[in-house]
């Protein structure tokens, strides 16, 4: 698993939870907050298909690591690593 | 969908109507096991459906508010609505509406989906007031603000009276806002005049051509889909109370569930009285004073065709506006009118007749102290 791979699936669960959003033209290393119409609710649904798709647990003081694709890559990659 | 063998759920939501389906989704979502309770046969509750003599029936539902066309951006409610719960714009089948007024006597306020309507029927009769009006607009809390405002119980009406100089204009707001969301005579609480204002008059009204079965049926759908279980026609008859908390429910079967969390979504006074024993500190809540009744007739759709266009009318036969429980069975002096069928329908949308709906207020202990056979249908 790459970092272009928990990047996709990122987007993927984004796509599902906000499927108004043009998730094209999202930059990795801009906050998706300023690029996306996603609220923290929106977020809460993110961490809920980690765990419900992937099993994958992140605490609500974690949360922060999520902001953009980059961070996600680098926080999600070896929780999804050890996983796989 | 329906429900398991099984009695232990993480939560147990009280009423099949609008919220208790809402929240049933999103619980659901979160990977809860979950069931909704529902004494009638039909979901909805006070936004359920019924049918009589071959033709179908909202029981409340005059117009979705918070209609916004689809795509808008800024997180208004129905866009979160939608995305939170996961269901398509396209679900809900939002017709939206042509026109709307409020009308008092010899002065009228047209509204639409489009908040410069108003506006410019504000400025042309209250020219006096317009100033007052857009910098109460400029400062009504959002949504999000007005639910948690510290100062959310406070008088709605006195709100309008710091910026508007026009006790005409004050009282045609208030009509509509009133009729659309005040459990309170003669005012609406702070908090709710924003919700409104923002909700009827800056976003705006849109239907379902078939009306509310469409959206109850997207959520029932949405609901299954997540896994959730449902039983019908069972009620509840005792919230089973342990050490200070709800543990279990004792069904209209004889049945008995446990639970982690139950949700009522059936009133405060309804739960109150489901409770094995009261909390001693607990003042048993206060019904509302105010209630409605509604007269539908219909009508060939030729009739009205060019005479009536709009879609809602808020009416007062009289100033000042008078919002409080009638001495007598009706007050027929104000109320709402809603003509269903004056949406922007197309195509095999459009009604084969009309029906006007009037809504008005009533005096509740004067009807329960009638036979109900001599006004049954």
């Amino acid at each position: 698993m790459t970092k272009a791979d928990v990047q996709k699936i990122v987007l993927d669960i984004i796509a599902d939870i906000a499927p108004d959003e043009d998730l094209s033209q999202v930059k990795p290393d801009v906050r998706l907050r300023d690029q996306l119409e996603l609220d923290s609710m929106d977020f809460l649904d993110i961490v809920m298909e980690l765990r419900k798709q992937y099993s994958v647990h992140v605490p609500e003081d974690e949360y922060i690591h999520l902001a953009s694709l980059d961070s996600c890559a680098e926080y999600l990659l070896p929780k999804l690593a050890a996983k796989a | 969908m329906q429900r398991s063998e099984r009695s232990h759920y993480d939560v147990v939501i009280i009423g099949c109507g609008l919220s208790g389906l809402a929240a049933g989704i999103r619980l659901a979502h979160f990977g809860k096991k979950v069931l909704i309770l529902e004494k009638h046969n039909a979901p909805g509750g006070l936004n359920s459906f019924y049918s009589i003599a071959g033709r179908k029936y909202d029981v409340g539902l005059h117009a979705v508010t918070n209609y916004v066309p689809r795509g808008t951006k800024g997180g208004t409610p129905l866009m979160r609505v939608l995305r939170q719960l996961r269901i398509d714009w396209e679900d809900f089948a939002l017709i939206p509406q042509k026109t709307s007024r409020i009308q008092f006597p010899g002065v009228a306020l047209n509204f639409d989906n489009d908040f410069q309507t108003l506006e410019a029927s504000v400025a042309a009769a209250f020219p006096k007031s317009i100033e007052g009006f857009r910098k109460m607009v400029s400062i009504l809390p959002t949504f999000d603000e007005a639910l948690s405002h510290p100062n959310r119980s406070t008088s709605g009406r006195a709100f309008l009276k710091t910026y508007i100089q026009d006790p005409v204009l004050i009282d045609m707001l208030l009509c509509a806002l009133c009729y659309y969301g005040s459990a309170r005579e003669d005012d609406i609480d702070f908090s709710q005049l924003a919700v409104l204002f923002r909700s009827i008059l800056m976003e705006g009204f849109a239907r379902p051509a078939e009306g509310i079965r469409r959206i109850i049926r997207a959520l029932l759908d949405r609901y299954r889909q997540t896994g959730g279980e449902r039983q019908m026609k069972c009620a509840v008859t005792a919230l089973n109370i342990k050490a200070g908390r709800v543990t279990s429910l004792t069904l209209s079967t004889g049945e008995v569930l446990t639970a982690d969390t139950v949700l009522s979504s059936i009133g405060a006074v309804e739960t109150f009285n489901l409770l094995s024993e009261k909390p001693e500190a607990a003042k048993p809540p206060i019904p509302g004073a105010l209630s409605f009744v509604e007269t539908l007739s219909h009508y060939p759709l030729a009739l009205t065709q060019g005479l009536w266009e709009e879609t809602i009318v808020f009416f007062s036969d009289h100033y000042p506006f008078c919002y409080r429980a009638p001495k007598e069975l009706i007050d027929p002096g104000s109320g709402v009118i809603c003509l269903s069928h004056n949406y922007a329908f197309k195509g095999e949308d459009i009604p084969t007749e009309g029906c006007l709906r009037v809504t008005a207020l009533a005096h509740p202990q004067a009807w329960h102290k009638l036979d109900a056979s001599t006004y049954a249908v």
